[in-house]
């Protein structure tokens, strides 16, 4: 007798208590939504959805999603502003819909510059990390003033010139970056600064490379080292902190438990991020690694969702933050 | 609220007649030895050679069904161990109460042309019927061969069809295993295959695992997704599951170490779709084979496939 026949022959199936039992396999009892806990987002998310029509009322849409904190991107050095509206007009829209503007990834011009030639114009010689790094310093001067004033706590460079690391040297000359972004950004201001990764950093280089190569793939370079992990090495704890983004660094082969496991002391900040909604695919392991970050006594992370032009970030939003509220294990 | 404690409350749970009902089965213990999972023998190392009668019990004892066999060559078996028939190792197996399901082989080619495909067809032939003797279900292509351009690739399949056709007539299904590499891409007339880290492919390249499936005939080859290498290539394995629900027939299940313990992969978004795509045979995978400590491994590797209850 199956199951259902057998509940009809006890007259049991009018039970609405049941009605969730119907299923062969059993179906857990509606998940319990909390919408209190500490999500943030990266505002990098939304595209051009975060300024269509009113800000203010898309920032109350978020946090109406349980998220509280925010970690921003479209800053603008020569205009002051963030996308298109000032900090002022940001800061107050913000703290009127109860959120806290945590964090702010803003990468200096110069790093990238030469690097993303015009059609049909030669591509002018990029300059070198230590050419580069007075420029770098004067950058940060007024970009860590700006957002003391927004009543951030990190600054966070996102990215580096892809393909600029090819060697040892190459990786501690950006490290070398790295540290005097960070102290200048505390001197100036006392905002902490911080690094967030990609894949790229991820890949191993050695003291005599040309290229910087994924380790475990078509046996790369088995013996050298990880970029990352140069970064890690050859910067002040005090001046870098580090945001590890968990989609891109299982994209770059790495366990990002392992990371938050040898790295507790450097991570600070997660990138939480999937291949588009959050928990659909099957490349993450979220439980394990809130349950690791957690335990190493942080608190800030950030969704990130790709795709940014694709007009349906609010409801990508929606379904990944509906994920971690229903995750027992997201605090 | 469980399903147990709901149906105890309601005062169900001593009705005779629910006792053989399987969902309620589902929420006790006995399950767990129901629950029918595969090993890829190449996971113990040298350690299931040293005796393989009281090694495959043990694998049974930790609740192993079937096994997925690789070192095949010429009827016998040799995997860190001397050849064995194939026949004389299925039994023993058997007597242990594992079912020899499935089997990986490389073929003895990396480069298929149109003079070594031939050679090709000859090793399909002779490792069917070798495999058909002994009931094996599956004859798994652990590897792919070189390939270098979109054409190369397109070769593979044609050759990857035919190797199905010549090991069904011999009543054996044939599929192909993954490595991380078949995710890199390839062009046509390109010079190597390319995996960036950041950036484009340049237009026209294609990704070597969906030349594979998208000209290899559904009717003819199946595949067998490993989700951890396809991963490590920077592919979702739920998304093949989902486009591909009746042509992944088989799964390795491992981890970045041990089984359920990194942070990049899902397990159970995996498995989920597994099932619901109606597939049911997998094998547990371990590549650290040398380390002395394998059968440990193995049973963690099982408690944790036991205990949890997205595995059927």
């Amino acid at each position: 007798m199956n199951r259902r026949n057998f509940l009809k022959g006890a007259s049991l199936l009018s039970l609405g208590a049941l009605a969730a039992c119907q299923t062969k396999e059993a179906v857990p009892a509606e998940p319990v939504i909390n919408t209190n806990k500490g999500l943030g987002l990266q505002t990098y998310t939304l595209g051009p959805e975060l300024y269509a029509g009113n800000l203010s009322d898309n920032l109350a849409r978020i946090r109406k999603m349980g998220i509280k904190n925010l970690e921003l991107a479209g800053y603008n050095a020569d205009s002051h502003t963030i996308g298109e509206v000032s900090l002022d007009d940001f800061k107050k829209a913000a703290e009127d819909n109860d959120l806290k503007i945590v964090s702010s990834h803003v990468t200096p011009g110069v790093l990238m510059a030469g690097l993303f030639a015009r059609p049909g114009a030669p591509a002018p010689k990029p300059k070198t990390f230590p050419e580069m790094k007075p420029e770098v310093i004067e950058f940060w001067k007024p970009v860590a003033e700006d957002h003391a004033k927004l009543g951030c706590q990190y600054l966070v460079q996102p990215m580096m010139p892809p393909m600029g690391v090819t060697n040892v040297e190459k990786a501690k000359q950006f490290a070398d970056l790295l540290n005097a972004s960070g102290e200048t950004v505390k001197a100036t201001s006392g905002l902490q600064f911080g690094y967030h990764n990609h894949n790229m950093e991820m890949a191993k280089v050695s003291e005599t490379s040309t290229a910087s190569v994924l380790g475990d793939l078509f046996s790369g370079l088995r013996d050298g080292q990880i970029i990352e992990d140069l970064y890690m090495d050859n910067t002040d704890p005090a001046n870098v902190i580090f945001e590890l983004d968990v989609y891109w660094t299982v994209m770059g082969q790495q366990d990002p438990v392992e990371w938050l496991t040898n790295r507790a002391d450097r991570i600070h900040m997660l990138h939480i991020k999937d291949r588009m909604v959050l928990g659909a695919s099957g490349m993450l392991n979220f439980k394990n690694i809130f349950d690791k970050f957690y335990a190493n006594g942080r608190q800030y992370f950030f969704i990130e969702i790709e795709d940014t032009n694709s007009g349906k970030q609010f409801e990508r939003l929606e379904q990944s933050a509906l994920f971690l509220n229903t995750s027992d294990f997201v605090k | 609220m469980k399903r147990r404690d709901f149906l105890t409350r309601i005062g169900m749970l001593s009705a005779a007649g629910l006792m053989g009902n399987q969902t309620l089965q589902a929420a006790s213990r006995e399950t767990e030895v129901a629950k029918r999972f595969g090993l890829q023998v190449y996971g113990l190392g040298p350690e299931l050679g040293r005796d393989l009668p009281a090694g495959f019990k043990r694998l049974k004892e930790l609740g192993y069904s079937t096994l997925e066999l690789a070192g095949y060559n010429n009827g016998s078996i040799a995997l860190f161990h001397e050849a064995i028939d194939l026949l004389d190792y299925q039994k023993m197996a058997a007597d242990a109460g594992l079912e020899v399901l499935s089997s990986h082989v490389r073929p003895p080619i990396r480069e298929y042309t149109t003079d070594t495909i031939p050679q090709l067809r000859e090793f399909w032939k002779q490792t069917a019927a070798g495999h058909a003797r002994a009931g094996v279900k599956y004859l798994i292509q652990a590897a792919i061969p070189t390939v270098r351009s979109v054409e190369e690739a397109q070769r593979v399949a044609k050759a990857y069809t035919e190797a199905a056709q010549i090991v069904r007539e011999e009543g054996v299904q044939w599929a192909f295993h993954n490595e991380a590499n078949v995710c890199s891409r390839v062009l046509p007339g390109g010079e190597e295959s390319l995996f960036l880290l950041s950036g484009r492919y340049p237009q026209g390249a294609r990704m070597i695992y969906d030349i594979l499936l998208e000209e290899t005939d559904p009717a003819l080859v199946q595949v067998e997704l490993d989700g951890m290498a396809l991963i490590l290539g920077g592919c979702d394995p739920v998304t093949y599951l989902k486009k591909y629900p009746q042509r992944i027939t088989l799964m390795h299940v491992k981890d970045y170490e041990n089984l359920g313990e990194s942070g990049m992969i899902n397990q159970e978004n995996i498995f989920r779709q597994f099932y619901a795509n109606g597939q049911t045979d997998y094998f547990v995978e371990d590549e650290n084979a040398m380390s002395g400590k394998q059968f440990e491994r193995i049973a963690a590797a099982a408690d944790y496939l036991l205990k949890a209850t997205f595995v059927k």
